[in-house]
């Protein structure tokens, strides 16, 4: 297979039987780059589950407001519209990640976890939106198994046998890795360049060129994830921390010590959180 | 002692931490034992989180060390090696 017949078929992804009617309804509403506040509230606010999981997502651990946040438009003055639309996508591609990988949504939530801690010690502008962007950085692989669900399956089974890294392998088979094909979504989605560059470049984080930091904060939190071993992303080693991304953030070894210990108890207890009535 | 979310508490788990709420008010003192009635109310107060009786399953430290050097079988480099021996001493700290 080569990346165009890949990007060929990922481009109909709305016409992928596989995907959930609220999915599809859920893309045509934030794929319309003049799409207001308004509507997108009135719009999650119309499902009462959506409007649970939103609502639950921004007052678990995840993020700084526990408890706090009580309505969906309070969420959208809080985090942004962005935020809100990552948000919205994230929580809506829960059940596939469910379904079709286990562990992928664990993998998710730390990877947002360490993304906001990191930012917020960076004083990176809107952490939440970069956390959006951990969350959402392995989008591509749940776009891989919509669209080529035995094939990708095979794939990431083949990880251990193959010592690889699933990326190396994905590119291999695909011509195109997981984090390319997130990145093409995710600019077809109409989503602002700091989150399209940090999904696009997670495993390349050198070539981003307006969010190196953003970009840099997400391929580091994507590795302290692997690292602790929290959930399953398909993959089995951690990857090497690239050079440029490591000299953007300049973190000290101490930095990286308060890091791990702030994120320890919302990446072991978010999880359970979010499963406890679903 | 361990923290669990209000919707996993059960009648009969013994309060260890004071329950305080958003203004930092104690809304609960430590030692009172939880009932349903109890349950509903820190629910409805938007109480997230407490600390009851119990110890949280830990898994045998030697397992999750010898894990991380599986992981991180494929490192060479300087940074991320630093990542790790960090990330070992944060794990041993966990088990003091």
């Amino acid at each position: 297979m080569n990346a165009q017949e890949v990007l060929g078929r990922i481009e109909k992804i709305e016409s992928l039987p596989t995907i959930p009617p609220i999915l599809k309804k859920i893309l045509s509403v934030i794929e319309d780059p003049r799409v207001s506040l308004q509507k997108i509230t009135d719009f999650v606010s119309s499902d009462p589950t959506l409007t649970a999981r939103i609502l639950k997502m921004v007052n678990s651990p995840v993020y700084g407001f526990p408890g706090r946040i009580s309505s969906v438009s309070h969420a959208m003055v809080i985090l942004g519209l962005n935020a809100v639309k990552g948000l919205l996508l994230g929580v809506s591609v829960f059940e596939i990640m469910q379904k079709s990988m286990i562990g992928l949504w664990e993998h998710s939530l730390s990877t947002a976890i360490f993304a906001r801690i990191m930012a917020i010690k960076k004083e990176l502008p809107s952490p939440e939106e970069i956390s959006i962007a951990g969350l959402l950085h392995d989008i591509g692989k749940v776009i891989l198994i919509m669209a080529f669900k035995d094939d990708y399956l095979k794939l990431i089974n083949s990880v251990e046998e193959k010592e690889s890294f699933l990326y190396e392998i994905e590119r291999q088979h695909f011509g195109i890795t997981h984090a390319e094909v997130g990145g093409i979504i995710a600019k077809k989605w109409n989503f602002p360049l700091k989150l399209v560059e940090p999904i696009m470049y997670h495993h390349r984080p050198q070539l981003a060129e307006k969010y190196q930091k953003e970009t840099a904060v997400v391929h580091l939190s994507n590795i302290l994830t692997l690292a602790r071993g929290v959930g399953y992303s398909g993959e089995i080693f951690v990857p090497s921390v690239h050079s440029s991304a490591w000299e953007i953030l300049n973190l000290k070894g101490d930095e990286i010590s308060e890091i791990f210990k702030e994120a320890e108890e919302p990446i072991t207890t978010s999880g359970e959180i979010f499963f406890s009535d679903d | 002692m361990i923290k669990i979310p209000v919707d996993k508490a059960k009648p009969g788990m013994k309060i260890l931490k004071d329950i305080v709420n958003e203004s930092g008010m104690v809304v609960v003192p430590a030692g009172k034992e939880l009932t349903d009635s109890l349950i509903d109310k820190l629910l409805m107060m938007n109480i997230d989180f407490l600390y009851v009786e119990g110890q949280k399953e830990m898994r045998p430290k030697e397992e999750i060390l010898e894990e991380i050097e599986k992981r991180f079988k494929k490192i060479t480099d300087s940074h991320t090696l630093l990542i790790k021996t960090i990330l070992k001493s944060h794990i041993e700290e966990l088990y003091k």
